[in-house]
């Protein structure tokens, strides 16, 4: 292949973010420098601990032009410029607390993959524990139902099991009358 | 020209697909039941197949001939496209999948019509003497063609939208050159040739138990017998969605380049959901099939499921939630969801007007049995689908009650999901195990002393063996719980073949599959789901990561691995520019072969798709992405590795439970008629 052919695929490949969606196209010098800069030889703050913590915030944020990805996971971009704001913010001591909050105002609620159990949201905590309360509640009626005396009365005597009392002794009596 | 035959098929199968409609409900359902409407709705199912099938081959020919005077070739197609991605683009776009889907639900009618075949032969010539035999046979003959006019009335819905708001033979003028080709991310990976369909055949397929619930609503009987096929068609539904949920988490790994294989992606989760209501019912169904209880409850689960599926495919198709999956925006929506409303409408006033017919005589008797067993287990995929379903739909309800945009994401599914899904686990262990009706203390003691303490074992052993994390800890615990007892139920069930009637050791494996295929197979799938189970939490608690940017002879080591940069290449391709960059990996310092990771620009949707290099073994997979180059000489690249140890066994575990599925409905030759027909003759309430 010839070096235009492969300049040319470069430079195309550069105009989008990786990964992503057409909507993230930006122009070819600033790709180029996103895709030159993030992992770069002598990039500031690397360190296997700051990179861990970074991971582990990283994956609860949203990449905000991916589909449902966490900007630990995405190549876009975008994404890895926010995990070096988060590696620098943690390089300067910041709480992983103050770095969500941080998003939180410049991308909004949104870039949360875990929304903030508040408000609203409390109901998407709640909701399954109280719809397995409600459904526990029904199956122990149900059970408790069954073993109720007059529901067995109730039920047709299919096999000599069910049979009543009276009924058994009244049998039991024939057969020793017999 | 091919516009005007494909649209004229589509015409065709709506009209056979009225016929059977109208007919079956007449055989089915006016007093007298004539035997030539049951005749004519068979034949009408085989006549709409027919017809759909000329459809998908006219739009083949479309596609593959490069036709772009059809309008859905001039929007998928793309004269550089290889030929393979050109052939499935049928399923790359609304119309062409609706077609698809259509097709599959055309072949599922008919399949049903010819396995019942004999039945409308027995219906025409002996009507009289089979209603003499007993009320629950001719009952059944009544059921088939009823079971066809509902597949039917489906069918009318969809071939409906095929002709109107759907249509895949819209014409084109001028007709273009050439087309865009099909999304990237379609034409990335051949697994595209497998997974969709098989999903549609296991959406599709739910439609059968659908139509069965409903002619039973309808006729205000379930027998045994319905209960049975009803049952088989489900697994065979249940065991294609399982494969391509499957699938769909093997094509993410392979494609989307992050190393997972499931990310909750609200698409996702929609074809998840009836997945999860389906493995309900053919648990419940078992309760009804022993013991007659849970009658409206499973008919409730056969139609949820169905509403499910088109639940699912309205989220997928109708651009309502952004997501990985939806890539398409169209008119469809409103018409999907009044179809959805109507279904769910219909379905409801049916079950309350005939849940006095259903009422069940049976009650279970103690908490310690597998009817409460299955009970539970019902309420856990119930409150499993309900869990999903809230997280997947929040963020629509947040925005349409307060306008906020907000996300549930991974890391919530993750939280709520473990607990339900450990909670099964342990389930799977206990049900089967425990006895219809009740269990003695004595009983219990036997059944469950081994395997608790083989489980407890197990985790101490993993937690000793420095397995720091909870989840995991309790995974492999349960885990081995589970598997012990399954051991034992055939160790069991061997022996007793083995005794009764002196079989060998395989012959007698092979009785007990043809004899109680639905409860060995089962099993058999529940060890293909604990080896997912193992599989997940293994991959989740040891999965490392590092990435570096690399120049030619340098190395990036990690775990086991190590990969060296040989070169940075780029490649020109009719459709794309390729730029890939090769590694030598090795492993423990042997050498194990070359990695290609690529970045592949799709010229006509200016679109990246990152291939990442995926090296697997039964214990660890290597896995490379490549994220950056050195745009002017190729002199360095920047590539993220990531050692997912023992993901591999999520797919085989999906084929376990393949295989499980497929001895399940097995046609195990004649001595499973003989041992129906005994079971039916033996059990007359059971027909009645």
């Amino acid at each position: 292949m010839s070096r235009v052919a492969f300049a040319a695929a470069v430079l195309a490949a550069a105009g989008v973010a990786l990964g992503a969606a057409p909507a993230a196209a930006q122009t070819v010098d600033g790709a180029l420098d996103g895709i030159e800069r993030p992992a770069a030889p002598g990039d500031p703050v690397r360190s296997a601990e700051i990179d861990q913590r970074t991971a582990e915030i990283g994956a609860t944020l949203r990449c905000p032009i991916c589909r449902q990805q966490s900007i630990a996971e995405s190549s876009s971009r975008i994404a890895r410029e926010m995990q070096d704001v988060i590696r620098t913010m943690l390089a300067e001591g910041r709480t992983p607390e103050e770095i969500e909050a941080y998003f939180v105002e410049a991308y909004g609620p949104w870039v949360l993959l875990k929304p903030r159990a508040e408000g609203m949201n409390l109901f998407v905590y709640a909701g399954p524990g109280l719809a397995f309360l409600l459904g526990g509640f029904i199956v122990a009626r149900r059970l408790r139902r069954g073993r109720s005396p007059d529901e067995e009365a109730r039920e047709e005597p299919a096999t000599p099991d069910h049979l009543r009392k009276a009924d058994r002794k009244w049998l039991e009596a024939a057969i020793r009358g017999s | 020209m091919l516009s005007t035959l494909g649209y004229a098929s589509v015409i065709a199968a709506l009209l056979a697909a009225a016929v059977a409609t109208v007919a079956g409900g007449w055989a089915g359902l006016s007093r007298s039941g004539s035997e030539m409407s049951a005749a004519l709705a068979r034949r009408a199912a085989y006549f709409a197949f027919f017809a759909m099938s000329g459809g998908m081959l006219v739009m083949e020919v479309a596609l593959l001939t490069h036709d772009f005077s059809v309008e859905y070739v001039a929007r998928v197609g793309s004269r550089e496209t290889p030929t393979y991605y050109t052939a499935i683009s049928l399923w790359s776009s609304l119309e062409g999948s609706i077609l698809f889907w259509g097709w599959i639900l055309a072949g599922y009618g008919a399949l049903f019509a010819f396995t019942r075949r004999r039945e409308f032969g027995a219906l025409r010539t002996a009507g009289e003497r089979l209603t003499a035999l007993g009320g629950g046979l001719a009952h059944g003959l009544r059921t088939t063609p009823l079971v066809l006019g509902v597949i039917g009335a489906v069918q009318l819905f969809f071939f409906g939208l095929l002709a109107g708001a759907a249509n895949p033979f819209g014409i084109v003028d001028p007709v273009p050159a050439n087309g865009p080709g099909p999304n990237p991310l379609l034409q990335n990976h051949p697994l595209m040739g497998l997974h969709p369909p098989m999903l549609y055949f296991g959406f599709v397929g739910m439609t059968v138990p659908f139509a069965f619930a409903i002619a039973a609503l309808l006729r205000g009987n379930v027998e045994a017998r319905w209960l049975r096929d009803a049952r088989r068609w489900m697994v065979a539904a249940w065991a294609f969605l399982t494969m391509g949920i499957i699938g769909g988490g093997w094509w993410s790994y392979e494609v989307l380049g992050w190393g997972g294989a499931w990310a909750w992606d609200p698409v996702e989760n929609a074809s998840f959901l009836p997945w999860l209501t389906a493995t309900a019912f053919l648990h419940s169904a078992m309760v009804q099939e022993r013991r007659g209880m849970l009658k409206t409850w499973n008919l409730t689960l056969m139609i949820s499921t169905f509403l499910l599926t088109l639940f699912g495919t309205f989220l997928t198709r109708s651009g309502v939630i952004d997501s990985v999956h939806a890539f398409t925006e169209g008119v469809i929506g409103p018409v999907f969801l009044a179809f959805i409303a109507v279904v769910a409408i219909a379905s409801l006033a049916l079950i309350g007007w005939r849940s006095n017919r259903l009422r069940a005589p049976g009650q279970v008797e103690s908490p310690a049995s597998r009817e409460s067993a299955f009970i539970l287990n019902n309420l856990l995929f119930v409150g499993f689908t309900f869990t999903v379903l809230l997280g997947t739909m929040w963020p629509l309800v947040v925005e349409a009650l307060r306008g906020d945009r907000i996300s549930v994401g991974p890391p919530y599914f993750d939280q709520v999901a473990s607990p339900i899904g450990l909670a099964l686990i342990f389930l799977m262990g206990v049900g089967p195990a425990l006895p219809w009706r009740r269990a003695g203390r004595e009983q219990l003691k036997r059944s469950f002393v081994w395997p608790a303490i083989v489980g407890a074992a197990a985790g101490l052993l993993a937690f000793a063996l420095g397995i720091g994390y909870f989840l995991p800890v309790l995974t492999i615990a349960f885990a081995a719980f589970v598997l012990t007892t399954i051991a034992d139920e055939f160790r069991k069930g061997i022996a007793a073949r083995r005794r009764i009637a002196e079989r060998s050791f395989l012959g007698a494996l092979r009785d007990l599959f043809a004899r109680t295929g639905q409860r060995y197979g089962g099993y058999i799938v529940h060890v293909g789901v604990i080896v997912i189970a193992l599989a997940i939490s293994v991959s989740w608690t040891w999965k490392t990561e590092r990435e570096m940017t690399l120049r030619p002879g340098e190395r990036l080591a990690i775990e086991d691995y190590e990969v060296e940069l040989v070169e940075v290449w780029g490649r020109e391709e009719p459709h794309r520019f390729v730029i890939g960059a090769t590694f030598t990996a090795f492993r423990n310092g042997r050498e194990i072969g070359e990695e290609r990771p690529r970045i592949n620009f799709y010229t006509a949707t200016a679109q990246n798709i990152a291939t990442p290099a995926v090296k697997s073994s039964l214990t660890s997979d290597l896995y490379l992405t490549l994220m950056a180059v050195d745009p002017e000489r190729g002199a360095h690249a920047t590539v993220r590795a990531i050692v997912n140890p023992g993901i591999v066994w999520l797919w085989i575990g999906g084929m376990i439970m393949g295989v499980g599925a497929l001895i399940a409905i097995w046609p195990w030759g004649r001595s499973r008629v003989r041992a129906a027909r005994t079971e039916l003759l033996a059990d007359p309430a059971a027909a009645a």
